[in-house]
């Protein structure tokens, strides 16, 4: 290379790696100025901005710097190279063990007790106020929840004779056969219900399932239930039988295949193309936040009317037979949270923000409005003046009393739900033959897992 | 009659002894440094510290906590994904490295062969080789997805009732992997190529002179020779497919891998490192790799005499 | 001495030329099962790049039936790319890292390689086997502690942490050099040192001009190994969208809102083009390099 290529490439390469190392040093700016990472974009982003401006007014001096279409991992990822925000938020609700259990999230105890603290009980919803980590130890708060129903399509189930959703899990399994179809070649053509890990679900198929047996997540001396709780067993053999009777005429291992090559076809989750959105699968459990797609097939606008195709209908999960009477109407519910990173600078005005934001009902009426996600306050001031009708059951939902999510303990990046999921997984596929066990092994390694992370 | 010219006949006739020039030191110096310092600070401090660390608690945000074997005694009892990602490796390794140095050496045989268009086949089979292998990978499982790729359609028009789920099963996504390796031979391949055409002609006319078939010029000319690349491939094959990670790892995220059927060594010490922020429990990890790997080097070097046939008699000349 | 007579010499003449007949259609037979298990096997390496195309230009409906050829061809998949994804920075971000890499790669490789060639000194045997050995060294031993140094620099989301080490050296590449640099004859620096040249001018005037072919060699295998990482942006890039190389947009495709399967294809074959590309106009140097690598020690 001539000198003066060498000269040029040299150069080029200073001011750019000098742009960089700028760049990254200006994450930690002085003074009073918080940092605050969300994965909102566009339209949400808007709103969340206009919140901090909120909080700007009310704080003159604060100073808010806010980045958006940031995820937990990549929050968790700056936390632990050294230069993550003030504030992080975390869309999905079992993530608490994660940050808080890790450390990443600091302790919130004494802010919450003390003298610009919050009344947890008249604030939050008792859902909210449930999502704290081994002995009370809060370093989060909720920002709205994530509602998971059970989603069922009015016409087919019509045309099949049933003027009502399943109640129980008998009448699931009894009404998914009838609306399960074959084509010519043995192939399931429509599936009533799919009780398949791994069928869309967002890995939390196993979590739905075991919340229709009221299973429990941990027992009192706080060891993981798993293999102790006779729920869990329960579960998983009725999805062994719904499997064999729905899909195999009774043989479980035909209708694991079947189902498997089912589930290889399934039409991409975000758009028309959905199982639900076709017809191909009658019901289903989902979140709040797919409503307004299967609404409008437009994702996140919330529509007063559907316009989509499926004529569709929500409710609460089916439950086991013992449990209608106590249970039914009920879902699983989680919270975003947020959170102030381990090595935030400025913790006192990262508080003044995390409360604001917590409380502030215009932000959680404009985002129900808006996401259909029901807000974690109790406030009245919190809800929009109306829901549309159709959209009227995730806050049924919602506020039931039994709706909640599994406890929490610090297990790293939710392992334990990974774990059961993995369980199911293998069950469904036949390669786990004897479930009680596989139960019993995972609640040793949730244990362990629980006691290296202390 | 003297040729050769001798000192006693004069300067005239004997070339004058070479200058003996100082060796540069400084500029010897100079030009190692950047290797010098580069393998101080990224090979050397950080090897170091990563054993340190192994002994150790470290989640990155608090200081290191001293915790003895307990990593390792994790590591062997505890950790049924260690046993998974082991075997998974162990077993992908012991399949695929045979695998792809006989298909290098059939490929690059029958690249030996043609009098015309040598030039346009060998492109073609280095090409794949080239790729990205986030590319190849995403393509490779879809095309070999069992709902919607051309793979399985192509499989039942040659009368396969019911074709593998391939990357969908566990029990088969890692021989998609494996497919996905041979179909990026080219890199091997050319090696063995190189190999093969440096074997003498004299040699094949010999054989060829006393009789011999073309399996048996195969086996006993052409196989002999090209065992040291058999050699270098192996040592290679070993270290390579014990850091296994961006094919499994792509491939995995594609489909649900709840089975772990995907899931290897270097898995397992990114997931723990970057995801888990264990950072004491994956350099204990990355240890017990090196210790295996070297192991299987050393297994593959002490047999190496036995097989390996040197046309300059040893390794190291 | 050995005498026929007309008839036996007519005779033999008439079989060497029966079996130069039978040879040359043996020598045709399997002229054709070569080529044809040669042409078998370069459809099969085919087959996948031919799939990803033809692919790459279905409509998204399509894209999911199996099928093998596009009805119609949306071309309009290759525009549509661009702005569904960020795929001109992506495109634009690893280009920068790979010429930087490669650039680091061959200022720093070539007077290590030098200097373990072309000269002799004590301890020159022992630091060549050092450098064959940390060939050998598997990444993850060295991953964690590198993390952590560049963390602490607060180099982490950045290119910094891809593009600085390249200019520490590739072990690799100082031994493909090092495999070239002796090949050429000591005579010339000999001649040069007597004429008084220096070494650093011998070396930047003399040898280096020479060894062009080496040095593009490892100049090329740097760009690739940089283009077509994927394992160091996921550790150092994926913090910060805006820092992404195509590698890891790639992987990350179906999780952005609303791509299609049809489009990732169409990402791929884009993904894959300059590797290609390069590859059609620098065949020799490539293959010329990885048999530099001098397979017998």
């Amino acid at each position: 290379m001539k000198k003066k290529g060498w000269l040029a490439s040299f150069a080029v390469t200073a001011v750019f790696v000098g742009s960089l190392v700028g760049a990254t040093a200006g994450a930690h700016a002085a003074d009073r100025t918080v940092v605050v990472w969300s994965p909102y974009k566009e339209g949400n982003l808007d709103l969340w901005n206009a919140a901090l401006k909120r909080v700007e007014a009310a704080n003159p001096g604060l100073k808010i710097s806010s980045v958006g279409s940031i995820d937990m991992a990549k929050s968790l990822a700056a936390i632990n190279a050294g230069n993550g925000p003030d504030i992080s938020v975390s869309n999905g609700a079992g993530n608490l063990g994660w940050f808080c259990g890790s450390g990443a999230w600091q302790k919130l105890n004494a802010f919450i007790a003390g003298k610009n603290g919050i009344n947890l009980k008249t604030t939050f919803t008792p859902a909210a106020n449930s999502s704290t980590i081994t002995n009370g130890v809060r370093c989060a708060l909720p920002l709205n929840s994530e509602v998971f129903a059970f989603y069922y399509n009015k016409d087919l189930l019509a045309a099949a004779g049933f003027k009502n959703p399943p109640k129980t899990t008998d009448e699931l399994l009894a009404f998914s056969k009838k609306l399960t179809t074959f084509d010519k070649d043995g192939n399931i053509k429509t599936a009533g219900f799919v009780p398949w890990a791994g069928y869309y679900g967002f890995d939390m198929d196993s979590m739905w399932l075991g919340q229709m047996f009221g299973t429990r997540w941990y027992n009192s001396d706080g060891n993981a239930a798993f293999g102790t709780d006779t729920n869990w067993t329960k579960a998983l053999t009725w999805q062994k039988t719904f499997i064999a009777q729905v899909f195999g005429g009774g043989d479980f291992a035909k209708g694991s295949k079947l189902l498997t090559k089912f589930v290889a076809a399934r039409g991409d989750e975000w758009g028309t193309q959905h199982d639900f959105m076709t017809g191909r699968v009658a019901m289903k459990w989902d979140a709040n936040w797919m409503a307004p797609m299967f609404c409008t097939g437009d994702d996140w606008a919330m529509a007063d009317k559907c316009t989509a195709k499926v004529n569709f209908g929500i409710t609460g999960f089916p439950v086991a037979p013992a449990l209608v009477a106590s249970q039914y109407g009920s879902g699983v519910v989680g919270e975003a949270q947020m959170g102030i990173s381990k090595g935030s600078k400025n913790t006192k005005d990262a508080w003044i923000v995390l409360k604001a934001l917590a409380t502030d009902t215009k932000l959680a009426q404009a985002w129900d409005s808006a996401n259909g996600a029901p807000s974690t306050l109790l406030s009245k001031d919190a809800r929009p003046a109306k829901y549309p009708d159709w959209y009227q059951p995730i806050y049924d939902v919602a506020s039931h009393a039994k709706s909640s999510y599994h406890l929490m303990k610090n297990t790293g990046e939710h392992q334990e739900e990974a774990l059961l999921q993995n369980l199911m997984a293998s069950w469904q596929a036949g390669d786990t033959k004897d479930v009680k066990p596989a139960l019993v092994s995972l609640s040793t390694q949730v244990d362990q897992i629980i006691k290296r992370n202390i | 009659m003297g040729i050769l010219p001798s000192r006693k006949r004069g300067k005239d006739l004997v070339a004058p002894p070479r200058k003996k020039l100082k060796t540069p030191k400084i500029f010897i110096f100079l030009c190692l440094s950047p290797w010098l310092i580069g393998i101080l600070m990224f090979t050397l401090y950080p090897m170091v510290t990563s054993f340190y660390q192994s002994f150790t608690k470290f989640n990155l945000i608090d200081a290191p906590k001293w915790v003895g074997l307990t990593n390792f005694h994790r590591m062997f009892f505890e950790d049924p994904d260690f046993w998974k990602a082991l075997r998974n490796t162990i077993w992908i390794s012991a399949i695929s490295i045979p695998l792809r140095i006989a298909f290098a050496i059939f490929s690059a045989w029958m690249l030996t062969k043609p009098k015309r268009g040598k030039n346009v086949y060998r492109t073609i089979f280095f090409l794949p080789s080239m790729v990205p292998a986030v590319a190849a990978t995403m393509v490779f499982t879809y095309i070999f997805n069992p709902a919607y790729g051309p793979i399985n359609r192509f499989l039942e028009m040659l009368g396969i009732k019911e074709p593998p789920f391939w990357f969908l099963d566990p029990k088969w996504s890692k021989w998609g992997l494996i497919l996905l390796g041979l179909w990026g031979i080219g890199d091997t391949m050319i090696i063995f190529l190189a190999g093969l055409l440096d074997v003498p002609r004299t040699l094949y006319e010999a054989a060829s002179l006393e009789g011999a078939s073309a399996w048996q010029s195969f086996r006993y000319v052409t196989f002999p020779m090209i065992t040291p690349v058999i050699f270098f491939s192996g040592v290679t094959g070993v270290i390579g497919s014990f850091q296994y990670f961006t094919q499994a790892y792509v491939a995995s995220g594609q489909v649900n891998d709840y089975s772990h059927s995907m899931y290897f060594y270097a898995t397992h010490i990114y997931f723990s490192a970057f995801r888990a922020y264990e950072m004491g429990y994956a350099s204990a990890l990355a240890w017990v790799l090196l210790v295996i790997t070297l192991v299987c080097t050393l297994i593959i070097l002490r047999t190496q005499k036995r097989w390996v046939h040197y046309p300059n008699g040893s390794l190291f000349k | 001495m050995s005498t026929y007579t007309p008839e036996q010499r007519e005779y033999i003449r008439l079989q060497s030329r029966q079996a130069k007949r039978k040879k040359r259609w043996h020598d045709f037979l399997l002229m054709v099962a070569n080529h044809s298990v040669l042409i078998a096997l370069s459809a099969i390496f085919i087959l996948p790049l031919f799939l990803v195309l033809v692919i790459s230009v279905m409509g998204h409906g399509q894209a999911e039936t199996r099928s093998l050829w596009p009805h119609p061809f949306i071309w309009h998949n290759y525009v549509e790319v661009f702005t569904a994804v960020p795929f001109l920075r992506w495109t634009m971000n690893s280009l920068f890292v790979s010429l930087m890499t490669t650039i680091g790669t061959v200022v720093s490789s070539v007077p290590p390689a030098y200097v373990l060639s072309r000269l002799r000194w004590k301890g020159r045997g022992v630091t060549f086997i050092i450098i064959l050995s940390t060939m050998m060294l598997p990444g993850q031993v060295t991953m964690i502690p590198v993390y952590i140094i560049f963390s602490k620099l607060h180099w982490i989301p950045s290119f910094l942490p891809l593009i600085v080490p390249s200019f520490f050296s590739s072990a690799f590449s100082i031994f493909l050099l090092r495999q070239f640099f002796v090949s050429i004859p000591d005579e010339i620096s000999d001649a040069a040192r007597i004429d008084g040249c220096s070494e650093f001018k011998l070396m930047m005037r003399i040898i280096v001009p020479l060894a062009k072919p080496a040095i593009s060699a490892i100049g090329l295998f740097a760009f690739l190994g940089s283009w077509n990482d994927f394992f160091g942006p996921l550790l150092y890039l994926v913090e910060n969208e805006k820092l992404w190389t195509l590698g890891i947009g790639l992987n990350a495709f179906q999780g952005i809102h609303h791509v299609q399967k049809n489009m990732m294809m169409t990402a791929s074959v884009l993904f894959m083009l300059p590797v290609i590309i390069i590859f059609f106009f620098s065949q020799k140097v490539f293959i010329e390099g990885v048999t530099l690598t001098g397979v017998k020690g």
